[in-house]
């Protein structure tokens, strides 16, 4: 049995539905037999009546909506259509659902379902990764799955837990990423764990989202064709990172790359590297660095595109960088 | 030439499509942008059209057939003049990977030379250093196999596993010399004649040595100026309460210093017991009393040793040392002749914050007339 | 004053509600509530002046009839029961107090005590016990007219009878109706045909910004058609007509015919808070509208269902009832900062946290099952 990335959200969305009658998604086109721009809502509405809703194009009342119903004890799961327009929801995911817990000491339980990355072709506005600014303000959980497995286990898992949760999914895997067997029989991590994908001994490459592919890629070729063994450190959940694991690969490798799909002023790899900085200094045996897409609006034509961000050869030729400082 | 035609990208996140009907057969000629096929993604069904103008020569997948985004579907032959421009660009693979890594602009020259080679040691390896209490001075002995020559914390791991682990005793020894070398300690000497206290040792009870001689000499010229045992503590100074004396006893693989309590109160024959018993149980590994001692006694002249510049233990500001008897001339003035008298060395070795040499000095003397007047100890 | 006349079945109709929400005890209890209203605004205001207060104060002088009348019909929660919700706005301080907020918990509030329902984290009209239904609101306008939906959806997913359906009510300004945020949230109160009020408070000025440059149209009101909801239009300083009008509203949303939007004329008496002196307000735009303050117990002496001594006796109980509340509190504690976990997460080990494992790895909130007492 073959699995996709879109599946097991759609099989982990439709679990919850069945099991906690306090779950309801609304987003837009999310209902009927349209069922979601990506098909991840595809059959849900029907299965669940009255329990999936479309939404007017309002992104700000969508999460406003959400932020009422999870105060009154609901468990509300909103999709934005793209990441990129999360940003009209902007307000009330930062200003009201983040401090809604720390102002009134009442849990605000809601997940705003992301589709973030770039595809070929999508343009500035369909291909954003919006981790930064939606992780600077505190009391928002952002999880951000790679593979298989882990898109059942965390939505299933953001869905449970008491704080808002921003549930990143990467809109290119969602079908292109298959995995063997039932991903409700693979390992469920916690939500809050990075986990090392592969172990190796002489640089750390941590990352995230689909970029870790690329960077899985990227170690292969460092160990066949350059004898360098790589530790590829999948972060899972950005806000709160897993600081633990990080400083503990980077204390066994004392050299590591962090690599992401995101621009890179203020972003998770510029956090990663200032906690790897501050508190791992004296472990490092070269600087910390971060391999960022250009620091431009994401291009439409195709070479600029690839040109745009980084990919497993970057990885690798910043990998043997690392190692020969 | 033969043109493949492939399956396009159908919107984003399309990875596949599933052939539904041919709408040409093979053997058909066709032109550019003729909708040659019908397909299915998840969403809707779909048309692919000729890439170019040409005869559709052959279907490659056939209806049911799943197809990934990119997979050939069908073959087209095209004459050169319609073949489209850019065709096969397009379909490579990205060109040479440029560089994603955000270079600041550069504000000034002044951070553009990166330390490198033998000199440059890495947190993680001064790190590994310090875990290893290795010393600025153990690192030159050590091979760097790095960028350069740069000694990586695997070379420093390396060098560790070389020989055999020190002693505990050993490394006690090692660890309170280094302690105690961190004081600007200085060094001052003068003979001392002993002819008068071999004659004396043969009436006292137990024959003292010149060990206990000098602990006796050295308790009581302490007694009449004791600051050359102050203690300097931070900016403070500390004063000894009572005058307990140490005895550094050779041991297996190092040195041992029990402690005699009280020397001033005791006389050459008590004392005597007292550290015969003291190095005897030293021998024998029994620590006993140590600790709380002002200074400490060294008989390197046992050795064979004229000269030595002793190192006080690190909570002592000096230690005594006295070397071997030697003969040497004496030049008698009354019979006008040379004679000979039993001589050794005396040296002082001390802290130099806490007392000058003058002090040093005036102390030694004390502790020389007392060695050459027996008779008053 | 009503603003335009009225064709003749709603005149009638008008009578209807007057029966129904303007009874003499309601218009007493009514006034009672607007008395509060004000004696507490200025009791802030006198706080305020003396430095004891944290931040600005902002009141509701001239809109006391208006916000009055919500929490009147408005169901408090009791035991067993979830009551309505009701996201106040910036100038409610009437309106918070008839629908059940204690003197002592703005008090406490604004004055940063730790025992108050924001626990010295937000401060003066950003508060409420979202347990008790009262949502308290975030700075930026518009955004709790959504809050209010997605309560309303809860209770309606939740499979609520009829006859204890909830009504949900928010509060806007003239300023307020012009951000995206309102837009989206009318246009969904609408579409989902919510048991909702929407209160406009057109009072002429949103901080030093006159109507004229706030919006366009004739009247506010003509928006709830535009949206697809009843609007009505009514005088604020008119305190018989905001009763009748609010309750009619409310009961209408709460026999399930669909959202409603009660848009009232009135005018800000003081300035946009107690920091500005609203010397912008040009005086003839002040002088056209009274002080319902002024006018209602006036009205209510000539309509026979008080006397002056009656109307001075409310104010001297109000007076007392704010002062003996004032004392209550005044020397509880503030936070203590070293007290404080710093953490702005209900979840206290994300690295230990699974679904379905027993463990919620959460601490304070153990998950909401709708607003209890």
């Amino acid at each position: 049995m073959t699995t996709s990335y879109v599946e097991a959200i759609r099989r982990a969305l439709g679990e919850c539905l069945e099991q906690d009658p306090r779950v309801f998604i609304y987003g837009q086109d999310v209902a009927g037999q349209f069922g979601g721009a990506f098909k991840a809502t595809k059959g849900l509405s029907e299965r669940f009546p009255g329990r999936v809703l479309n939404a007017p194009i309002s992104e700000d009342a969508i999460a406003g909506v959400a932020v009422g119903a999870a105060v009154d004890g609901m468990r509300p799961v909103i999709e934005y259509q793209f990441a990129d327009f999360a940003s009209i929801g902007f307000n009330q995911l930062v200003n009201h659902a983040a401090t809604t817990f720390w102002r009134t000491g009442r849990s605000c339980p809601l997940v705003a379902r992301l589709p973030v990355g770039g595809t070929r072709g999508s343009g500035p506005f369909h291909c954003q990764m919006p981790e930064a600014w939606i992780s600077h303000h505190p009391g928002l959980i952002v999880v951000s799955p790679a593979t298989v497995p882990d898109a059942y286990w965390m939505l299933k898992d953001a869905i449970a837990c008491n704080d808002p949760v921003i549930f990143c999914e990467h809109k290119y895997l969602y079908s292109h990423l298959k995995e063997t067997g039932d991903p409700a029989q693979a390992e469920h991590l916690p939500m809050g764990s990075a986990v090392v994908r592969r172990a190796g001994t002489d640089c750390t490459v941590i990352s995230y989202s689909g970029m870790l592919h690329e960077c899985l890629s990227a170690a292969g070729k460092l160990e066949q064709e350059h004898g360098v063994s790589v530790e590829v450190v999948d972060l899972r959940c950005l806000r709160p990172l897993d600081t633990a694991t990080i400083l503990e690969s980077a204390a066994k490798t004392g050299r590591v790359v962090v690599a992401t799909e995101a621009w890179p002023f203020g972003g998770i790899a510029a956090e990663v590297v200032s906690v790897i900085s501050s508190e791992a200094f004296h472990l490092l045996d070269a600087p910390p660095r971060r391999i960022c897409a250009q620091d431009t609006p994401i291009p439409v034509q195709p070479d600029l595109y690839a040109a745009h961000r980084p990919h497993a050869d970057d990885v690798v030729a910043a990998v043997l960088d690392t190692v020969r400082y | 030439m033969r043109l493949p035609v492939k399956l396009p990208q159908f919107g984003e996140s399309a990875a596949e499509a599933t052939v539904m009907a041919w709408l040409v057969a093979p053997g058909t000629a066709v032109n550019a942008e003729q909708e040659l096929v019908e397909v299915q993604t998840e969403k809707s069904v779909l048309t692919v059209a000729a890439p170019a103008k040409g005869v559709l020569v052959e279907h490659v997948a056939e209806p049911g057939t799943l197809v990934p985004v990119g997979g050939v579907i069908a073959w087209l032959e095209v004459e050169g003049a319609d073949v489209p421009a850019g065709q096969t660009a397009s379909d490579a693979p990205p060109s040479a990977p440029r560089a994603a890594t955000p270079v600041p602009r550069p504000a000034t020259k002044r951070h553009t030379t990166r330390p490198t080679g033998a000199s440059f040691y890495s947190p993680r390896v001064r790190t590994r250093l310090d875990e290893n209490g290795l010393l600025p001075a153990d690192l030159a002995a050590i091979h760097g196999t790095g960028e350069g020559g740069r000694v990586t914390a695997e070379d420093v791991d390396r060098y560790l596993s070389e020989g055999s682990p020190m002693s505990p005793m050993r490394q006690a020894v090692a660890s309170s010399m280094l302690r105690s070398w961190g004081r600007p300690l200085a060094t001052v000497a003068r003979p001392v004649r002993i002819d008068r206290l071999l004659t004396h040792r043969r009436v006292v009870e137990g024959r003292p040595s010149a060990t206990v001689y000098c602990l006796r000499a050295l308790a009581l010229a302490l007694k009449d100026d004791d600051r050359m045992v102050h203690r300097v503590v931070g900016s403070r100074i500390t004063r000894p309460t009572s005058m307990d004396l140490g005895v550094a006893v050779e041991v297996d693989d190092g040195v041992l210093t029990p402690v005699i309590r009280h020397v001033d109160q005791l006389d050459l024959a008590k004392l005597t017991a007292a550290v015969d018993q003291a190095v005897d149980n030293a021998r024998k590994g029994r620590v006993g009393d140590i600790g709380g001692a002002v200074s400490t006694i060294t008989n390197y002249g046992t050795f064979g040793l004229t000269w030595a510049t002793a190192i006080p233990q690190p909570d002592h500001s000096m230690i005594l040392g006295i070397g071997a008897v030697r003969y040497v001339p004496d030049w008698n003035p009354a019979e006008k002749r040379w004679d000979r008298a039993r001589e050794a060395e005396l040296t002082l070795t001390f802290d130099h914050r806490i007392a000058d040499g003058g002090a040093a000095a005036r102390l030694l003397m004390r502790v020389a007339d007392l060695l050459e007047h027996p008779e008053r100890m | 004053m009503s603003t335009h006349p009225r064709p003749i079945n709603e005149a009638l109709a008008i009578l209807e509600a007057k029966k129904r929400f303007a009874s003499p005890a309601q218009r007493l209890e009514h006034l009672r509530w607007m008395m509060r209203g004000r004696g507490l605004d200025d009791r802030l205001i006198a706080l305020y002046r003396s430095s004891l207060v944290h931040g600005n104060v902002f009141t509701g002088h001239g809109q006391e009839a208006l916000s009055a009348a919500i929490g009147m019909f408005l169901k408090r929660p009791i035991t067993g029961t979830p009551g309505d919700v009701f996201a106040p706005l910036i100038r409610d301080t009437a309106g918070r107090l008839s629908f059940g907020e204690s003197f002592e918990d703005s008090f406490r509030t604004y004055l940063g005590k730790r025992t108050g329902p924001m626990r010295g984290r937000d401060g003066n009209i950003h508060r409420g016990d979202p347990t008790r239904g009262q949502l308290p609101m975030i700075s930026h306008l518009g955004a709790m007219v959504a809050a209010v939906c997605g309560t309303l959806l809860a209770r309606r997913l939740r499979g609520e009878p009829k006859s204890a359906r909830t009504v949900g009510v928010t509060c806007l300004g003239d300023g307020g109706m012009a951000t995206g945020a309102a837009h989206e949230g009318i246009n969904v109160m609408a579409v989902e045909k919510l048991p909702m009020v929407l209160v406009v408070a057109n009072n002429q000025v949103s901080y030093s910004t006159f109507n004229d440059r706030s919006f366009a149209c004739k009247d506010l009101v003509s928006r709830a058609e535009a949206y697809g909801m009843r609007g009505i239009s009514i005088d604020g300083t008119d305190a018989e007509e905001c009763l009748w009008a609010v309750g009619d509203a409310i009961a209408r949303a709460r026999n399930d015919e669909g959202p409603q939007m009660v848009v009232a004329t009135l005018m800000r008496l003081q300035g946009h808070g107690t920091h500005d002196d609203a010397s912008y307000v040009p005086a003839d735009l002040r002088a056209r509208f009274p002080d319902c303050l002024e006018v209602a117990p006036k009205k209510m002496i000539t309509d026979g269902v008080i006397d002056q001594a009656g109307v001075d006796a409310l104010w001297s109980a109000v007076k007392e009832e704010i002062t003996q509340a004032y004392e209550r509190i005044r020397n509880e504690p503030a936070p203590d900062p070293n007290d404080e976990d710093w953490t702005a997460w209900s979840s206290t080990d994300l690295t230990a946290f699974r679904s379905g494992s027993g463990n919620s790895g959460n601490s304070g909130n153990s998950g909401n099952s709708g607003a209890t007492p």
